[in-house]
């Protein structure tokens, strides 16, 4: 994992967080729930592939010790 | 008796001494220490004697092997001369504490001179370095010692410089050589980290060498931190004491400064598996909070609709309490002026006024024909 990479999972899991903060609102309109969903929906799978990916490189390391 | 030989003074006294060197050069006399006393820190007056007779010495304090004490049993070597003012006394050469009582007070006379300079003090004590890289081995090469250290520290540990210094450990060259020894690999260009003094098991005298006062400040002169092992069963040597460290073999010297590699490989193992086991849940739980996080934007996105829904419902309610044709279908009618205006009182009516009627499905003209207030 390059220094690169984790700063980039830093980031994306900060801003689903604070994303998913925002849709709590009880004041929030629809529509920007709506945006919010869908940009939220976009990063879980963004940061699903980076894990999946981190899974095989740990296996990868794991098993060739 | 030839009277032709008649001697001057200084005549005789020459004389004399030159019979002295030729008969007994060098001569060796045991007896017990008697009026001991040292002049000026650097000159030594004593006599031995034993039940009949009394010999007088005179020596250098760098003779002396340690403090000393009336009434020790000594060896002492030296050259028998004639002085032309003192009279007869032996110049000594060295001095050797004899016979147990007396080696081993000799000892503890050493030991509390040395410890009262504080040579053994705990604060001197400097740590070994663990592993060390190179290390300064002396001891007699032929000796068991010397196979035993180096059998373990081969079998414990790899990649050690061993500068080894052959001295001899016991007899009478044994001092000098250690001494030499340590001020050599003090000196050496490759200084070593570590300075490992050995020696097997022996008799009280054999371990003599490393607890005299030379031996014992020259460890604790060294630069170099040192380790002193000389194998015994009861007594520790006084050079051990000065050691930054001791060990009780030449075997367990070599165990003291190296690890065991077995040991060292199987916690590297254990590291590893913990670092593999450290990464998997590291993903597993980032993998966890994914999903979480998944669940409550899922939520969020639900709350949000369910609120508006529910705002919506509201309003919807408000408005059709509020919608004047849900009154008109259930029967009632609005009353208006011909001018569109509503009429809510019957202040504003009277007989014969044409009015305007609103109903839920239509409109209709009406003539007022009576207006009664109730």
């Amino acid at each position: 994992m390059t220094k690169k990479e984790a700063f980039k999972y830093r980031d994306k899991a900060a801003e689903l967080e604070n994303l998913v903060a925002q849709l709590q609102d009880p004041d929030i309109q629809i529509d920007e729930a709506t945006k919010l969903h869908t940009a939220g929906l976009k990063l879980i799978a963004e940061l699903e592939t980076y894990l999946k990916q981190a899974e095989v490189e740990v296996r990868r390391h794991v098993a060739h010790e | 008796m030839d009277e032709r030989l008649v001697f001057g003074v200084s005549d005789f006294v020459a004389y004399l001494n030159q019979t002295l060197e030729i008969a007994y050069p060098y001569v060796t006399i045991e007896g017990e220490l008697a009026n001991f006393r040292v002049s000026k820190n650097r000159w030594v007056y004593f006599d031995l004697k034993d039940d009949d007779s009394s010999v007088k010495f005179f020596g250098t304090v760098y003779a002396l092997p340690g403090p000393l004490e009336e009434g020790m049993v000594v060896r002492v070597s030296g050259n028998p001369r004639l002085h032309n003012l003192y009279g007869f006394s032996v110049n000594v050469q060295t001095i050797t504490p004899v016979g147990e009582g007396t080696l081993r007070r000799a000892a503890d006379l050493l030991a509390a001179k040395l410890q009262a300079e504080g040579l053994f003090a705990p604060e001197r004590k400097r740590a070994l370095p663990y592993p060390p890289q190179r290390l300064a081995l002396i001891t007699a090469g032929e000796s068991a010692a010397y196979a035993d250290f180096l059998k373990i520290l081969n079998a414990r540990w790899r990649g050690l410089e061993v500068d080894h210094y052959d001295v001899q450990v016991q007899g009478e060259p044994a001092v000098g050589q250690i001494v030499a020894a340590i001020a050599a690999a003090n000196a050496a260009a490759q200084v070593p980290d570590v300075l490992v003094i050995t020696r097997g098991g022996g008799s009280a005298d054999d371990l003599a060498a490393f607890s005299t006062e030379q031996v014992t400040r020259a460890v604790a002169a060294s630069r170099v931190p040192t380790l002193v092992a000389i194998g015994h069963e009861v007594d520790v040597s006084l050079a051990e004491l000065a050691a930054d460290q001791r060990a009780s073999t030449p075997s367990n010297a070599a165990e003291l400064l190296t690890p065991d590699r077995g040991v060292v490989l199987r916690q590297l193992e254990e590291l590893r598996n913990d670092l593999g086991r450290g990464l998997t849940r590291l993903v597993a739980t980032r993998k966890d909070w994914l999903i979480s996080e998944r669940r409550e934007l899922d939520r969020g996105l639900q709350t949000a609709y369910q609120t508006a829904q529910s705002r919506l419902e509201i309003a919807r309610r408000l408005l059709s309490a509020y919608d004047p044709t849900t009154a008109l279908r259930r029967g009632y009618a609005i009353i208006r002026e011909t001018n569109g205006e509503i009429i809510k009182r019957t202040m504003h009516l009277q007989p014969g006024q044409v009015v305007e009627l609103t109903l839920s499905d239509g409109t209709a003209t009406a003539t007022i024909e009576t207006v009664r207030k109730s």
